[in-house]
């Protein structure tokens, strides 16, 4: 009976500890999904570890960027010179153009009585890594808890709209883009006025999804978020219009975004530490 | 244990590789799945499943949104190569290549079913090539090198080959 007994916890034991581990897989995926995790203090142990040669690397591929784009570019300097010599003058007549198109905005502003908005305290950060897969686009920066940095806080670039802050462990956070498949914000077109999602499709690119067929959105027009939903302050810029599908049914039309930040290029980004006031716009 | 060391610090090493080095490629290869492989073909079933399970976890911290979306597909992968063992040869690169050719194709169409359920996009033929041709074939192309060197690495620590 025991013999019996033996050979049958052998034989099971194998499905019994694939089934256990694949259980705890489902639980920790329905836990986890549609909310940002907190990472816990085993995980959050691992990106500590690492994350000390993620900034080695970054801090070393910098430094070999800027060498190479110091010396060994000297070659093409006199050229370079010339062109930058030409490129003063034109930033100097533009410059002269923008300060007259402030001054205008500025009495249209009080014109219109808006209200001037304080801006919020910033963090800056710098990017010490990129997802470690292909499928999800999500970066680490070098600010965590100890920072003063949230869950669910709001990241910026000069540009727009970086993302969110989907967990954090003591000196590194890790970023959700707006151009991951699981990202949603609530936008609004800033000519047009048309609302919708703008929902991550990966590729750098992002969809306006949910756009009434009577909207005139156009091509060129930047994307601004609503405000809605709390998460995100109105008036960041997610990105701009690169293409309007109308098809002749349904109810909405199909309208693509490019992110206003370049992700590719992206090295530092600013975490907006207090989403609760309004930014300015 | 010293495998179980060997193996969360390889996974270390194959994340950070992941989230710097290869993040600058269009497409990176997933050297986690690798070792996953590895510890399908020459690893016992109990301790193997239990470090896929941990590698998955790993890489649940510095990939995706979920945690445990890629413990439940290096575990399942872990299974399916560990069923094949006992039937098929993988003495040759050639074969551990094929292998992983197969693992990673399963694993794609793992992580393609699963988004598809818990994400509201979906995924356009253009991220095609990027998210799933691409990758394959990177991760088949690296693979043998993975292998050459973890037998290296565990020759080194334990004294004693893969096979």
């Amino acid at each position: 009976m025991n013999s019996k007994n033996a050979t049958f916890g052998k034989k099971y034991r194998l499905l019994i500890l694939a089934l256990v581990l694949l259980l705890t897989s489902f639980v920790m995926i329905s836990s986890s999904t549609g909310q940002p995790f907190r990472l816990p203090l085993f995980p959050g142990l691992f990106m500590e570890i690492l994350s000390p040669f993620q900034r080695v690397y970054y801090g070393s591929a910098r430094a070999v960027r800027d060498l190479v784009r110091r010396y060994v570019f000297l070659v093409h300097l006199h050229q370079e010179n010339e062109k930058l010599r030409k490129l003063v003058v034109d930033l100097e007549r533009k410059n002269a153009e923008l300060a007259e198109m402030a001054i205008a905005n500025e009495r249209l502003r009080r014109f219109l009585n808006f209200k001037k908005e304080i801006p919020k305290p910033t963090l800056p950060a710098e990017i010490i890594g990129k997802d470690a897969s292909s499928w999800f686009r999500t970066i680490t920066v070098n600010k965590g808890s100890i920072d003063g940095v949230r869950k669910g806080m709001v990241v910026v670039a000069g540009a727009g709209l970086v993302g969110h802050v989907i967990n954090t462990s003591r000196d590194v956070s890790r970023i959700l883009l707006i151009t991951d498949y699981n990202s949603s914000i609530d936008g609004i077109c800033q000519i047009s006025r048309a609302r919708g999602i703008v929902q991550g499709k990966s590729q750098d690119l992002c969809d306006l999804n949910y756009v009434s067929r009577q909207e005139n959105v156009s091509v060129g027009e930047r994307i601004i978020t609503s405000g809605l939903g709390g998460r995100f302050p109105k008036g960041l810029v997610v990105g701009t219009v690169t293409g309007v599908e109308k098809k002749p049914y349904g109810v909405s039309q199909k309208v693509e975004v490019t992110p206003a930040v370049d992700f590719k290029k992206l090295e530092e980004a600013f975490v907006i530490l207090d989403t609760d006031q309004p930014v300015n716009q | 244990m010293k495998n179980a060391i060997i193996y969360l610090a390889a996974g270390l090493v194959a994340l950070f590789l992941q989230t710097t080095i290869f993040s600058h490629l269009p497409v990176k290869p997933d050297l986690v799945l690798v070792l996953v492989v590895c510890l399908g073909l020459f690893h016992t079933p109990f301790a193997g499943a239990l470090l896929a399970f941990l590698l998955g976890c790993l890489m649940d911290v510095f990939a995706g949104t979920t945690l445990g979306f890629f413990a439940l597909t290096k575990t399942l992968v872990f299974f399916l190569v560990y069923s094949t063992r006992g039937r098929l040869y993988f003495d040759s690169h050639l074969a551990k290549a094929g292998l992983v050719l197969i693992a990673v194709s399963i694993e794609t169409t793992m992580i393609f079913l699963l988004l598809r359920f818990t994400s509201d996009s979906s995924i356009l033929p253009p991220s095609v090539g990027r998210l799933i041709i691409g990758p394959i074939l990177f991760t088949t192309l690296v693979a043998p090198f993975c292998f050459a060197l973890l037998k290296r690495t565990r020759i080194l620590v334990l004294s004693e080959g893969l096979e």
